[in-house]
């Protein structure tokens, strides 16, 4: 360990620890801070710098990687009592221990920040730290071998745009990039640990790359980086969760609306879209039940005896995207359109028969429902729908901002009378 | 400085090509030259690939096409090309060797530019080589600017820092990016035009500041009797 401990403190790479962890710290913060307060969201938060300082990781790996040939000692090294693959092996860990620094003190950063309001699902930001930590340590051994392989002037560079295009085409290939940690997904374990075997196995043959021609350098490191692909092609690191079950938080009223555990911080802004809801006309029907996706999912076994999941069956369900309001009041607006028109009755009403104008003040009554179950304020996301929609949503949304609540209802109530009177047999 | 008697001038040439060849051998010009045209030759068969890159717009993931990643490689070789097997003894060099790392310096970035630009033409929309040789001109300066600082191998930290500033805060969604984006503004776009000429000055300035020049002010005002000489070297 005093070795170890040597070798860190006389890195090349520790002038450069400034600057990544400022680099870290300023991707995680300096954007949406929505992640705040839901484990999973913390931890995908925090593991996203991993791929940015990576990128700049594997070019000082490259850098420290070359620094025996840049300073002239490779014979002396190769002349020394202890075996060069240790001396290798120790300099290797240095490098991985220095670049996991940045990364590390991000996540706390990120876990101390969300551990002040204590929200269950600690372990699913566990699982994102690691995998985080498996990406780092990925970006440093490919950098490490890239070092060994080209001369020092030419290694860093093509070891950070390598590093890129290489998590470019797994990604592409494999989803390798992790983006959000919805609290519906968590990271499977067991890929993982398959994933952090190949590091080791990697990380175990890297410091052999010394000594010799390139050519057989080049493929000392071959096997581990093959089964590090095969890992990633076969076992994919992000899983469906099971539904959580009486776990579930709910917030009662007209309609059950329903969040996972995790996502309790939305709780207030639930209870307050439900009172909204509560308070909607009677012509509207209410599905008896509408959850977060995934809180409860029909399992469903096909001919040959594959199980998954069905999201046609069971009851609607709404998505809290980035802690935005309009994503989750959009959905649930759709559920209850849906249950309020029955679009899918073919035996009783006839929507195929919807005139351009009809379509326009459904569309208003849509956005109408929208803007009222958020509550008032501009929609926070941008659309390419077609000019024609885009009126229509003007339409609703004028109603819901310039008329008092009374005539709002009213409004509301007589597009949907006339639209289920024209369409549907049943009137109101 | 050493007066060099007046020369004929064939045997000028041959010492200007004398000089010349001893430079170059202690520089890895044909290495460099040949990454340069590796990369040309990737943007143009592969230069519209894209590789995904998270972004700080909210779920966003940028898309990097690899002729974007490729002019940054091709702006920072020729800085890299500065760095010679003899750095520790040319630090007491002057102004001869100073007139051919400048000469090679712009033949170089001539020559990368030109590699990629033609390359590149193969493959890519003519708009586009606008842009390339626009991110060009800052990539440029931002690696003069580190390897001054740095030193000329470690010339590519700035360059690779600046890129993942750019790519992660200069997307800002729906396929719209920030103005100081250099290298995905479209062709026409003044401001980031402006940032890029700015950092292109910045780098050449910072290469001519060499440590002659820097201490030049300070021993001049050492020796306040003898302004009439000039401090050594250039």
């Amino acid at each position: 360990m005093k070795a170890l401990w040597l070798h860190v403190r006389n890195s090349p790479l520790r002038w450069a620890l400034p600057v990544l962890v400022t680099l870290d710290l300023a991707v995680l913060l300096l954007r949406g801070r929505h992640w705040i307060g839901v484990w999973p969201e913390t931890g995908a938060a925090g593991q996203i710098p991993a791929y940015l300082v990576g990128v700049l990781g594997a070019g000082a790996s490259a850098w420290a990687s070359a620094a025996p040939t840049r300073h002239g000692v490779a014979e002396q090294l190769s002349a020394s009592r202890v075996h060069p693959a240790l001396l290798e092996g120790h300099r290797l860990a240095a490098t991985a221990v220095i670049m996991l620094v940045p990364y590390l003190l991000g996540q706390l950063v990120a876990g101390a920040l969300t551990v002040r309001t204590n929200p269950p699902g600690v372990h699913l930001f566990l699982g994102y730290l690691a995998h985080g930590v498996f990406v780092t340590l990925l970006c440093v051994c490919l950098g490490w071998a890239v070092g060994k392989l080209f001369g020092s002037v030419l290694a860093s560079l093509v070891a950070s745009l390598g590093c890129l295009v290489l998590m470019g085409l797994m990604d592409q290939w494999t989803g390798f990039i992790v983006l959000t940690g919805r609290p519906d997904v968590a990271i499977d374990p067991g890929a993982l640990l398959l994933r952090f075997g190949m590091i080791a196995v990697l990380l175990v043959t890297l410091p052999w790359m010394n000594g010799g021609p390139r050519r057989t350098l080049a493929l000392v490191p071959v096997p581990a980086f093959l089964g590090i692909m095969v890992v990633l092609f076969a076992a994919p690191v992000v899983v469906d969760r099971e539904p959580p079950g009486d776990d579930a938080v709910c917030v009662a009223g007209r309609t059950t609306l329903c969040l996972w555990p995790e996502h309790e911080k939305y709780l207030p802004v639930l209870r307050e879209l439900g009172a909204r809801l509560d308070r909607l006309p009677a012509a509207f029907t209410l599905p008896p039940r509408i959850n977060e996706f995934g809180v409860e999912r029909v399992r469903v076994v096909d001919g040959q005896g594959n199980e998954f999941f069905d999201d046609e069956q069971g009851p609607p369900f709404f998505y809290i995207l980035e802690g935005s309001p309009w994503s989750s009041a959009g959905d649930i607006g759709t559920a209850i359109s849906a249950e309020t028109f029955t679009f899918e009755d073919r035996a009783r009403c006839a929507w195929g028969r919807l005139t351009d104008a009809d379509d326009g003040r459904l569309l208003a009554v849509g956005a109408w429902l929208e803007a009222y179950l958020v509550g008032g304020g501009a929609p926070d996301y941008r659309t390419n729908a077609p000019p024609r929609i885009q009126q229509a949503w003007a339409v609703g949304r004028a109603v819901a901002t310039d008329r008092p609540l009374d005539e709002q209802f009213n409004w509301a109530e007589q597009e949907v009378k006339h639209l289920r009177v024209q369409y549907c047999e049943a009137a109101g | 400085m050493s007066s060099t008697a007046k020369l004929p001038d064939e045997a000028a040439a041959a010492v200007f090509r004398a000089q010349l060849r001893a430079f170059l051998a202690a520089r890895r010009t044909r290495s460099l030259l040949g990454a340069a045209v590796v990369c040309g030759a990737v943007t143009a068969l592969v230069g519209s690939w894209e590789a995904a890159v998270p972004t700080a717009v909210e779920q966003g993931r940028a898309v990097i096409p690899l002729w974007r990643m490729m002019a940054m490689a091709v702006a920072v070789l020729p800085v890299l090309a500065l760095d010679s097997r003899l750095s520790d003894l040319e630090v007491v060099a002057t102004r001869r060797l100073r007139r051919l790392q400048r000469l090679h310096l712009a033949w170089m970035s001539a020559a990368c530019l030109a590699v990629q630009a033609g390359l590149a033409a193969l493959a890519v929309h003519p708009l586009l080589l606008i842009v390339i040789a626009r991110s060009w001109l800052a990539w440029f300066g931002l690696a003069l600017l580190a390897g001054a600082l740095l030193g000329w191998r470690l010339a590519w930290t700035l360059p690779a820092a600046a890129a993942v500033i750019l790519w992660y805060w200069g997307f800002a969604g729906d396929g719209r990016y920030q103005w100081w984006e250099f290298s995905a503004r479209p062709h026409d776009d003044v401001p980031s035009l402006l940032l890029a000429l700015v950092l292109c000055s910045a780098g050449l300035v910072a290469y001519s500041l060499t440590p002659w020049r820097r201490r030049a002010p300070r021993m001049r005002a050492l020796r306040p009797g003898r302004g009439a000489e000039a401090p050594p070297g250039r």
